[in-house]
């Protein structure tokens, strides 16, 4: 059985409509990129397959998480599927964080739900062992200090890593990243693509990659579905899509990703 | 002589210091990318140049002589020099103001020579925009048309220098790849001085570059040398994180 499983799925805003009925599956452990410019709709796919859509937006169709159907379903329904079957890392560090409260306090929310979920108790001195056993699993130095930071006190790449973490605590199968690199520097990006490759290969989580940013989906991903004004126009490894675009839009972008690495290509 | 210098300039914002001694010059017809991540200092350059702030210690040279910015007089000239476009085009345009005003204003602002329509009219043309543009709101446009309604705004003055703070960063990549172009195009008329975070901008639109790290340059000199072989152990690190798209397998 797919661990996603989408099937015409459409996204209605107040006006009109969105998402023009796409359908894909991601199987365990494989990692399917989402592409496209602003506007085409991969982000409003991807949150709709965790039941994230924002006020005033309706999904319809079938989105299957782990069996589960998420349209149509209540929010509380869906508590049992977010977390342990899929979580999510956000563009935006910062408001992925809460701005109030220490670091270590919000990286211990999913590492205790994790517990209660699966019948352990967790003592004290466990959490802290936990708290910092996610903090160096993605790379963070010195995490005693970072347990009692808050977020305005780190870096927007240590941010990122923590809100990496935190998704990870909750034990998913699924990983879904939107833009979770848009926002960081360039050495910065390359750490944290680094970091979800080996942390997606050592847990065998599967990823659902959403990015306008071509090579940075080539760097992630094995399979990619471009999607334009809502609608999904080529799929299919990400290397062939890349190097032998069969779709108009698809040649367009992949031409002026290409035109760009080649002024740098061209310099060296 | 250079069009823009600065020579050892210190600056800092209250405590915090954030530029360490920098000293660069632009050259006429040399367009120069100053390359940096967030935090390096980059954009207090940009503002230097521009006059808006002054160094603590150091000069910024300009047009041959000093830049005084308390004196009204060199800062209208200054503004007739040398022109910027910024990264967010959905915040540069006035969104009351028709494209016309948006490009009639700097004219009667900056005491220029000439009719203003007829201006409107060149810098539309030269920004790639239809004619019909002027009577239209920024909310008509893209972010792509946004961003060359502002570029066709700094062209009025007939500027010398144009500085670019992330002209592209914001915009789609086919939309990208157009305003590229056509920076490219309006950069053998006037020299360009641009700010960003990525390499590949810099590489295809600057013959010279800098490396701005934590307020200081590590590594100055021609774009090419530098691509080729970076000397800073920065900038090796700076071009060894770029993704690169997949090459066709032979």
């Amino acid at each position: 059985m797919s661990l996603l499983e989408v099937n015409n799925l459409r996204v209605h805003g107040p006006a009109r409509e969105l998402v023009h009925g796409i359908s894909f599956s991601v199987e365990p452990g494989e990692r399917l990129g989402l592409v496209g410019e602003s506007g085409s709709g991969k982000s409003l796919t991807a949150m709709s397959t965790v039941g994230l859509l924002a006020h005033g937006l309706r999904a319809e169709g079938s989105v299957l998480l782990g069996g589960h159907q998420v349209i149509g379903q209540s929010d509380r329904a869906l508590v049992p599927l977010r977390g342990p079957v899929a979580a999510v890392v956000f563009q935006d560090p910062r408001s992925a964080l809460d701005p109030l409260m220490r670091l270590g306090d919000q990286l211990a929310h999913p590492i205790r739900r994790r517990a209660k979920r699966e019948g352990r108790s967790m003592s004290g001195p466990q959490l802290r062992a936990e708290q910092l056993r996610w903090l160096d699993r993605v790379s963070i130095a010195d995490p005693e200090r970072i347990l009692t930071s808050w977020p305005h006190e780190v870096s927007g790449g240590q941010r990122q890593r923590i809100a990496i973490a935190m998704a990870l605590a909750c034990g998913p199968r699924l990983l879904i990243a939107d833009e979770p690199t848009t926002a960081l520097d360039v050495t910065t990006q390359a750490e944290v693509l680094d970091l979800l490759d080996t942390l997606a290969r050592d847990e065998g989580l599967a990823l659902l990659f959403i990015s306008h940013d071509l090579p940075v989906v080539a760097r992630i991903t094995d399979r990619v579905i471009v999607m334009q004004h809502g609608r999904a126009v080529e799929e299919g490894p990400v290397r062939q899509v890349f190097t032998r675009p069969r779709d108009t839009y698809t040649q367009g972008l992949v031409a002026a990703a290409q035109q760009l690495e080649a002024a740098v290509r061209g310099m060296q | 002589m250079s069009l823009i210098s600065l020579k050892d300039v210190q600056f800092s914002y209250g405590d915090t210091p954030i530029l360490h001694g920098v000293s660069l010059a632009l050259e006429q017809g040399e367009s120069l990318g100053i390359l940096g991540e967030s935090g390096s200092g980059k954009s207090t350059i940009l503002r230097l140049m521009l006059g808006l702030t002054r160094p603590d210690t150091g000069v910024v040279e300009a047009d041959g002589s000093v830049l005084d910015t308390r004196s009204r007089a060199r800062m209208q000239a200054h503004r007739r020099f040398v022109q910027p476009v910024f990264q967010d085009p959905y915040t540069s345009l006035d969104p009351r103001m028709k494209v016309r005003r948006i490009l009639t204003e700097p004219h009667a602002a900056l005491d220029l020579p000439g009719d203003a329509e007829a201006e409107a009219a060149r810098v539309l043309e030269a920004g790639g925009l239809p004619a019909d543009s002027l009577d239209r709101y920024p909310r008509a446009f893209s972010g792509g048309q946004r961003q060359r309604i502002a570029i066709a705004r700094a062209l009025i003055a007939r500027p010398r220098v144009l500085l670019a703070d992330e002209p592209v960063s914001a915009l789609d990549l086919a939309t990208k790849v157009r305003v590229i172009e056509l920076l490219t195009e309006l950069s053998r008329e006037l020299t360009l001085v641009l700010v960003s975070h990525d390499i590949a901008i810099v590489a295809a639109l600057c013959p010279r570059m800098i490396v701005l790290q934590q307020g200081r340059v590590v590594e100055a000199g021609k774009t090419a040398a530098i691509l080729r072989a970076p000397q800073h152990p920065y900038t090796q690190r700076l071009l060894a994180s770029l993704q690169h798209m997949p090459m066709e397998s032979p």
